[in-house]
Parts: structure tokens; C-alpha cells; sequence
């Protein structure tokens, strides 16, 4: 089904709105919850919760594009959930992608130096509006989606190896941005 | 900084850059290349306003705010309507009501942009859950709670009944699916919301989409200003009109008052938009903002858990001259265009070149 269609049934309330959003994107949204969760029946309830939250967000809100609004309810579900679950889970591919993304920031907290999420979104928008496609891509796929190292190379056509080269060159390459803009990372 | 503070900022980047990864699980390798060149094309909702800075004196004992306005969710908000009073004609400000304050509040629930509400604690939960199973006539069989780690706040807890589900958010938001579809008025009873503020637009195609809301009313005119924003209920209903699922509750029980704020004029505010001065996640491409293309002006609050203060903004539906999509003869598109009502005085970020950003 199209997603004019699919977001035109929840505008109309209707009952098939969620098994529609369901059948087309639900593979999708397993894959990305799970990538981040390890954890089946937790990735399950994440992706209902988005459901839900399309539901709730859906008028008045015309998502365009459809897929990538839903991904992104999908994931900070997952992110929340993970936060909650981490104490007894540290294996999921969210932990190792996170682990990785430490190389470009301390860990420190300083209150003089808070940055928002949304100032920091900022210069993450201009930091990847600088990469070539494939390297944005594949840096995405690992820290965005939680892709293993090998499904992100997979995604720009490189082997697992290089990508895992890259992948470190991108991370200092962010480290060394963020730096040269003030942020204390 | 630490890697989850980046990881959460990373949640928040554009779409367009989502969009052209997901685009690489079918067509790769080359695919990504060719997706950039057409993805910077689609503009995805962000508009960036640009003024001169004011420097005024602030109230110093009034916190300053932040203007920013978040939005659960992207794409962008407009309706398609045939009339622009096919819209809510229910809210009780008016273009005529002269306010000089009004309250800003802190919203106790917030725990980050993804919008999770956490205040009640599963007690209070449980009792509202349990209040709302007695006036349903019903019996609570089973309860989860949301995340179930002990010693965490709870975002929401579920509760099976034998006459559907009932589930109670952090914030004091309460849903209801019934097994057995209830009249309208039972369920405007249950809620205890029976103002009417219904409204009705249109797919594409120009199919009517009712949307059968309603509010808590009030007597003076900040109470039911309040009220009309925070205390209120949704309903879904079937094709006889029987409501199979709501949604109801008071925002402000988990909200803390920060206090009177000054606040501008229709006019001030209309000002500043015909500036370029606003917030809004309709693409430049779809339209400008002129005088005529106003259709519609309010006050509302935003309300969304993902913000962390609850202030009013001044919302204009402007008729959009290029919309996306086809639609049926007569229809119009009308996109919402926000400018904080809080004097900019109190506002740390606006009118600035920086604000105006939706999640």
C-alpha cells in the first residue's frame, strides 16, 4: 500500500491504519529495534510503542517520508528502552556501536560545557552534509540502524575490514570536528 | 560530553540523511550517490528564521525560556480542508481576547526529546488506572508497567480489563480501548470532557477525516484557555459512530507552574511572522507567509512531552499557494506557522537565526 493511503487511514481513525503501517514496514522496524535491543520480545514492544506513536502523532502530522519518521520513533523507543535494560544486557550491536562512538567523545561531563542534543544535532547535520554518500552512509548504518560492522560495509559494496578502517577514520574525523567547534567532547 | 549524549544527538539528524540509508538495503552500492543527488532536493521540514537580536531587559525573577517548539515526530503539520472553519471553532481565545499574562509551566514529566512522559509514580498510576476501571465498570486482570526495571521511573502502565484495555502514561494521560464499542456520551462522561471541539479535514481525494474531539470547559477566560489546551480527550470512533478507543487527561496535574508571563499581541505576533519571525515545519517550497494567505489565528499550548516547559504560542494556518500532492477540486492546504505569545524579553532564542527547528 502506498503511504499517502496508509497515513490517509489514520487520519481516518481507522483500524486498519496500524496492521497496514504493520505489513509494509514491520521487517524494517524489527530489524532496527533488535540491532539495538538483542532482545526479541523488548524490539516487539518498541516497535508497538511506535506504532502507537504514529497513532497518537498521525493527524496532524503528515509524515513525509513515511518510512523514515517511523525509524526514527522506532529507535528512540529503543534507545529509551536500552537505557533502562543496559544494566543487564551489554551485548546487544547498539553496546559495540556505542562503545565505538566513545573514541570520539571522553565521557567527561562538564556543566559549563553542556551541549543540547539539538546544538549537537546541528553540527551532526553539517558534519555529515560534508562526507562523500558511501562514507555517510556507512557511518550511519553502523551508528544510526546499529548495522554489524559487515552489513554496514555491505550497504556502500566494501568488505567488512575496510569498512571497519573507515569507520575508525570517521570517528576521528568527528572527534576532530567537533573539537575545532568548541565542543568539549 | 558522553557517547550516549551523542548517540541521542545522532537521533535527531535529518531525515534526508535516514532516508538515503534506508534507500541502500535495496539498490547497492551505487545507489547512495544517486539517492544524495535527489534527496537534497526534498526539503524536510525544517525553516530557519533570521532577525536581529533584541536586547531588552528581562523580568528577573521570571525564568528565561527557550522558544523552541518540538514537535513529536517530523514531516510537516497542515491540514486539507475545503473551508478553513471546518477547523476547531471551539477554542475560547479569540482574535478580540485581551490577555496581558499568561502562565508558563514547567512539565514534570519530561525526560528527553523522544517525548517518554515520567512523573506518577506507579502508585499513582495504579490508583488512576483503578479509578478509571471502576467508573468502566470493570476488573483489572493483569498490569505491566513500563520499563519494568525496579527503581526506575514508569512511563506508563497497562491494565487488562474485561472490558478492554486501559492504559496510564506518566504525565496523567489515560487511553481506553474497549472491548465493546461505548456511545459517545458515555465515553465524553468518562472523560469528563463534554465541550465539543470537534474538527474536519480531508484526504487528497477529498474523503471527509472527522476528528471527534472535546474539552473540559470553563468559566474565566485563563481557566478555560488552560483547560481547553490541558484538560482534554480524543475519540475514535467506528464506522456507527460508537467509540472504540480514547484517549483523556489533565497535562497540568504533572506540570509545575514557573509563572505570569508577559505576552504579546495578535498583532505583535502577526508582525513578527509577516517578518519571517516564526516556527514552522512547512517547507519553503510549498509557500510563503502573506496577510492574505492567513486563515486562521489562535492561541494554543504545545503540549507534547518532548518539550520541557508548556508555554503559549500564537498559531496561524496559512493557505499554502504550492502543496504537496493532487487534491480533489476545491480543496486547500493549510499549514501551521508558530510564534511564541511570550514576549521576547523573556526568550533566550528568539527572534533569533537559530531557532524554528522541529524534531
Amino acid at each position: 500500500m502506498e503511504d499517502s493511503k496508509i497515513i490517509d487511514l489514520f487520519f481516518r481513525r481507522s483500524r486498519e491504519a496500524i496492521p497496514a503501517l504493520a505489513e509494509k514496514y514491520g521487517p524494517l522496524c524489527h530489524s532496527l529495534a533488535n540491532g539495538i535491543l538483542s532482545d526479541r520480545r523488548d524490539a516487539e514492544e518498541c516497535v508497538s510503542d511506535a506504532y502507537l506513536g504514529v497513532w497518537n502523532t498521525v493527524p496532524p502530522k503528515r509524515p513525509d517520508p513515511l518510512r523514515a519518521y517511523l525509524c526514527k520513533i522506532v529507535r528512540n523507543l529503543s534507545i529509551t528502552r536500552y537505557r533502562a535494560n543496559r544494566a543487564a544486557k551489554r551485548d546487544s550491536r547498539y553496546a559495540l556501536a556505542l562503545e565505538e562512538l566513545g573514541d570520539c567523545v571522553s565521557g567527561g561531563t562538564d556543566p559549563a560545557e553542556e551541549w543540547e542534543a539539538r546544538e549537537l544535532a546541528e553540527l551532526l547535520n553539517d558534519f555529515l552534509g560534508r562526507l562523500p554518500p558511501k562514507d555517510r552512509v556507512l557511518f550511519l548504518g553502523r551508528y544510526w540502524f546499529a548495522d554489524s560492522v559487515r552489513e554496514a560495509g555491505a550497504r556502500v559494496g566494501i568488505s567488512e575490514k575496510n569498512a571497519s578502517v573507515r569507520l575508525t577514520r570517521l570517528r576521528k574525523a568527528l572527534r576532530s570536528y567537533l573539537e575545532e567547534r568548541g565542543v568539549r567532547v | 560530553m558522553t557517547r550516549e549524549e551523542l548517540s541521542q544527538a545522532l537521533g535527531q539528524i535529518d531525515t534526508m540523511y535516514i532516508e538515503e540509508v534506508l534507500h541502500t538495503r535495496k539498490k547497492r552500492p551505487r545507489w547512495p550517490f544517486l539517492a544524495a543527488a535527489c534527496l537534497v532536493l526534498v526539503c524536510l521540514g525544517t525553516a530557519l528564521v533570521r532577525a536581529e537580536p533584541r536586547d531588552l531587559p528581562a523580568e528577573e525573577t521570571l525564568p528565561m525560556l527557550s522558544a523552541q517548539l518540538l514537535q513529536e515526530g517530523m514531516g510537516f503539520e497542515g491540514v486539507m480542508v475545503y473551508d478553513v472553519a471546518e477547523l476547531s471553532q471551539s477554542n475560547p481565545w479569540t482574535p478580540e481576547t485581551q490577555l496581558e499574562t499568561l502562565p508558563v509551566y514547567r512539565n514534570l514529566a519530561y525526560t528527553d526529546g523522544a517525548g517518554a512522559p515520567a512523573w506518577l509514580s506507579d502508585r499513582e498510576m495504579l490508583a488512576l488506572a483503578k479509578e478509571t476501571a471502576r467508573k468502566m465498570n470493570a476488573t483489572i486482570t493483569a498490569k505491566t508497567w513500563e520499563p519494568a526495571q525496579e527503581g526506575d521511573r514508569s512511563y506508563s502502565l497497562t491494565a487488562q480489563t474485561d472490558r478492554g484495555t486501559i492504559r496510564v502514561s506518566g504525565n496523567g494521560w489515560i487511553t481506553a480501548e474497549f472491548t465493546a464499542p461505548w456511545t459517545l456520551e458515555a465515553a465524553q462522561a468518562l472523560a469528563g470532557c463534554r465541550v465539543d471541539a470537534s474538527w474536519t479535514d480531508y484526504s487528497f481525494a477529498g474523503e471527509p477525516f472527522p476528528h471527534r474531539e472535546a474539552w473540559k470547559g470553563g468559566e474565566a477566560q485563563t481557566e478555560a484557555i488552560l483547560r481547553y489546551n490541558f484538560a482534554r480527550a480524543t475519540f475514535a470512533q467506528d464506522e456507527a459512530g460508537k467509540v472504540w478507543m480514547m484517549g483523556w487527561g489533565d497535562l497540568l496535574g504533572s506540570a509545575e507552574k514557573l509563572g505570569d508571563y508577559g505576552i504579546l499581541s495578535l498583532e505583535e505576533a502577526r508582525d513578527l511572522l509577516l517578518a519571517g519571525d516564526c516556527l514552522t515545519s512547512v517547507p519553503e517550497e510549498y509557500g510563503g507567509v502573506t496577510r492574505e494567505a492567513i486563515g486562521k489565528e489562535e492561541l494554543v499550548y504545545v503540549t507534547g512531552n518532548a518539550n520541557e516547559v508548556f508555554q503559549p504560542y500564537y498559531k496561524f494556518w496559512v493557505e499554502l499557494t504550492d502543496p504537496p500532492g493532487e487534491m480533489a477540486e476545491g480543496l486547500k492546504t493549510y499549514g501551521a506557522y508558530y510564534v511564541p505569545a511570550v514576549s521576547p524579553i523573556y526568550l533566550t532564542d528568539f527572534p533569533s537565526e537559530t531557532t524554528s527547528v522541529f524534531q
